[in-house]
């Protein structure tokens, strides 16, 4: 019974580590919160603060999708903007061509779908993903300007419109999606077979490929999720907006990034989880809200914003290293 | 040149070096003479590649002096080792394969007079390929294209280049062909008509009566005093470097075995140079004892598909497993462990528990959920077989010592209750304790039906723990006999080829095919 004592404290002393950091995060939050609050009365009134969640949740989505192919030991992928526009885009023209909801949704999720494997087919073949997504993303956008001749393609429908602008208990759907889908993945990453494979071929491909796991079929689902998810987030702004255009999504992919990066997995792979990244969004996009509100220039919340990503990083890094000693 | 009698060049005394609790080198005491060759020898983990670290600035010695030319130093870096005049050539050559030729050799150098034309550099560099024996090369060549003995060649020229005094030779040969080694002995002997002097550290004892003057000796992380090589024969060399062992190292053998289980039939795959005809019983521990580049590790390799099987046929227990790929190997009950934990036995940064799982998550899951009861359990009982601490199981594989760490890289193939276990060099870096506890661990799974064949590069293990041992050389099978009826002696024999198995390689050779 001692046996099962020890060994029971010891996941306890983990997690003390993740929760650290967790709450290390959410101290930002609260502060920036606090800063806009005390420095901009607007800030915090419940129109933006609806605005600045809408925000974070999609960022919040295309992340939680990404972690899966950053765990995966794959860094990240540079289409995820490019994918949502692509999705913003054919769900509309579906809606307007009076298509109803579910085909319009199924039509957007089978085009990401194929996007997906076809980047994991590759980076599974032994291709960079940077370089991989990087070049799919600019096809991908070719085509969104090629089958919109570069207009605003519009989208009217009353259940878009419920899936866009809906409160159910007084909190946007988006948010709820967002919570959904970041507990899904939760489970998915630590309770089956698929994601502890994401996380063991991310620890060390070699040993996972010698342990048996099937790593180039992993590593193909891993970027169909990021790339199902990066679509949601396209479904998304047409419910919302109603239209879609090329030039949505500006600056998506820097920003799923740093969410991601914030969140604390570990670029290397291998580490990390989905609710991390999902905390991480909610940072990355409340510093941004304030930032525009504040109205700082460009250069200016770039500039931010790296630091921000550049010191989650390092104190990431500081705190594993210091614990594996 | 025996006989010859420089002045003493570098002295170390009383040199300890430890690695956590294990003592890399105990009180050792170096010598080196002006302009001759020494040979440094002994058995994997005796100490002799610590040495070489230190002498290259890559580690510092926890005690001891050192002192070059009758003047003490430190070695504090690979930059102070290079002023000092001290060049290794290491098994991983440090050539840039996408530079040509001449401009390896002069990477790096502080001469900043005109213009480095790939012509000029091509001209500089000839007197140094000279020197090395290479006067045919063409300069202007991508490193890339070189063979292996070639890049050596240049590696020795480059250093040459750079003017410095001792050269140490990391088992230069290990890698090469006949011809090859042929031309890199001669240059070792020109090095010291250039006035050079070189350690040379090798485990090809017919080498060493060749070229080298003196021979240090190495055990067990003590050094013993160097013997003129001239007093030596190839029988003496081989006592000394055996020394006595630890009779409690290794468990007793087993008495019987059960029915045939694995059978390997004219095996080609590449590392082979003849085709390995091979059996193991149930319960039997088969050794295959060979240097680097005697083949052994490709047997076990083209079993499990990680090297191509050309030809031939693996039977296990009757049924047809040739060229199976990992997940067919894990499926019919191979398990595979190679010689590097950290490239792809472990991952570092998991806990124990999910390394043991790795291999087996069908068994661990129903329809991709994972049971976190049945993982536990599975831990505890992988646990409880390999002599593994449980308490352990939540910690990171990578915070355990060296000996945890293999015990859990071999350990986990326990979780898919493997017939037959493929471990390459099962004890690599691992302290005299562990060790122990996984021959322990091996005999007793064996004695519970499990086959294991092992290769590995300590003979004495091999002698140590296999009920059956099979020697290689150079990508053949020498020998195959019962442990019982082989000694170390002729085991070291075997995988060395000394000049007296030279001989009778050609006979086998003759014979065999």
């Amino acid at each position: 019974m001692t046996l099962a004592a020890t060994s029971a404290s010891e996941p306890r002393f983990r997690m003390t580590r993740s929760r650290w950091f967790n709450l290390a995060l959410l101290g930002i939050v609260i502060v920036v919160l606090i800063i806009g609050g005390v420095t901009q009365p607007e800030f915090l009134t419940p129109d933006n603060a609806i605005a600045i969640v809408r925000a974070a949740a999609l960022i919040g989505i295309a992340a939680v999708g990404m972690t899966f192919i950053t765990l995966s030991g794959n860094f990240v992928s540079l289409s995820t903007q490019q994918t949502a526009v692509l999705s913003a885009i054919l769900f509309a023209m579906a809606l307007g061509a009076g298509w109803s909801l579910l085909p319009s949704v199924a039509v957007v999720f089978a085009a990401a779908l194929v996007l997906g494997l076809i980047q994991g087919w590759f980076v599974a073949l032994g291709l960079n993903s940077i370089v991989t997504s990087l070049g799919a993303g600019a096809a991908i956008f070719g085509i969104a300007n090629v089958i919109t001749d570069n207009r605003t393609v519009q989208a009217r429908s009353d259940v878009a419109d419920f899936l866009g602008n809906s409160r159910p208990l007084g909190i946007p759907i988006q948010v709820w999606i967002f919570a959904g889908l970041t507990a899904i993945t939760m489970i998915v990453l630590l309770k089956t077979t698929f994601g502890r494979q994401v996380k063991l071929i991310g620890s060390n491909r070699d040993t996972a490929r010698a342990s048996g796991i099937r790593v180039g079929r992993v590593v193909i689902w891993s970027f169909v999720i990021a790339s199902v998810f990066a679509s949601i987030c396209g479904i998304l702004l047409v419910a919302q907006v109603g239209q879609a255009k090329v030039l949505n999504f500006e600056d998506f992919n820097i920003s799923v990034v740093a969410a991601v990066l914030v969140g604390g997995t570990a670029i290397q792979g291998g580490e990390g989880s989905t609710l991390r990244t999902a905390i991480g969004a909610i940072v990355i996009s409340t510093l941004d809200a304030y930032m525009l509100f504040a109205q700082y220039e460009t250069g200016t919340r770039l500039v931010i914003t790296g630091v921000v990503v550049g010191l989650a990083v390092i104190s990431f890094n500081w705190v594993r290293t210091r614990s594996s000693t | 040149m025996n006989g010859h009698e420089g002045e003493t060049l570098l002295a170390m005394n009383g040199i300890s070096k430890s690695y956590g609790s294990v003592r890399a080198l105990d009180d050792v005491d170096f010598n080196l003479r002006r302009g001759e060759v020494m040979a440094l020898l002994g058995e994997n983990g005796a100490g002799k590649s610590t040495l070489v670290k230190l002498l290259s600035g890559l580690i510092s010695p926890d005690s001891g002096t050192i002192s070059l030319r009758g003047e003490q130093l430190t070695l504090a870096s690979p930059q102070e080792a290079q002023t000092a005049g001290i060049a290794v050539v290491q098994q991983e050559l440090s050539l840039v394969p996408n530079l040509t030729v001449a401009e390896n050799l002069f990477i790096g150098s502080n001469d900043t007079r005109g213009l480095w034309t790939g012509r000029r550099l091509a001209e500089l560099a000839r007197p140094l390929l000279d020197q090395v024996g290479l006067p045919d090369l063409n300069a202007r060549r991508y490193v890339s294209s070189l063979s292996v003995g070639e890049m050596q060649l240049v590696e020795i020229a480059r250093l040459l280049g750079r003017n410095a005094e001792i050269f140490i030779l990391d088992e230069p040969t290990a890698a090469l062909s006949d011809v090859e080694i042929r031309r890199v002995l001669q240059v070792v002997q020109n090095l010291t008509a250039l006035g050079r002097t070189v350690i040379y550290v090798t485990h090809r004892l017919g080498e060493v009566f060749e070229i080298a003057d003196r021979a240090t000796i190495f055990r067990n992380g003590k050094s013993l005093d160097p013997v003129p090589v001239a007093d030596l024969t190839i029988d003496t060399l081989i006592e000394r470097m055996l020394g006595r062992h630890l009779g409690e190292m290794y468990p007793a053998k087993a008495s019987s075995f059960g029915p045939l289980r694995l059978e390997i039939v004219g095996l080609e795959t590449p590392g082979l140079s003849e085709s390995v005809t091979l059996s193991a019983r149930q319960g039997e521990i088969v050794g295959l004892a060979g240097q680097l580049g005697s083949g052994a590790p490709s047997v076990l390799r083209s079993i499990v598909g990680i090297s191509f099987t050309s030809n031939g046929v693996v039977r296990l227990d009757g049924q047809d497993i040739t060229r199976s790929n990992r997940q067919k190997a894990i499926s019919s009950g191979v398990g595979y462990c190679s010689d590097d934990r950290k490239r792809d036995g472990i991952f570092s940064l998991q806990s124990v528990a999910k390394n043991f799982s790795s291999a087996a998550m069908k068994s661990v899951s129903t329809a991709g959920w994972l049971s976190s009861r049945r993982e536990k359990a599975l831990g505890r009982k992988v646990s409880e077989k390999f002599a593994f601490d449980a308490n352990r199981l939540s910690s990171n594989a990578g915070n355990l010592s060296g000996g945890n760490q293999q015990k859990v890289a071999v350990g986990k193939w326990l979780s898919i209750e493997p017939r037959l276990l493929l471990v390459e060099e099962p004890t690599r870096g691992v302290d005299v304790g562990a060790r122990a506890e996984i021959y322990r661990n091996l005999r007793s799974l064996a004695d519970e039906g499990l086959t294991v064949v092992f290769s590995s590069s300590d003979l004495a293990e091999v002698h140590g723990l296999a009920d059956t041992i099979a020697t290689f050389y150079r990508g053949r099978v020498v020998r195959i006999a019962p442990a019982r009826e082989l000694s170390e002696q002729q085991m070291m024999l075997d995988v060395t080829h000394d000049r007296s198995g030279g001989d009778s390689r050609s006979e086998a050779e003759g014979t065999k095919s």
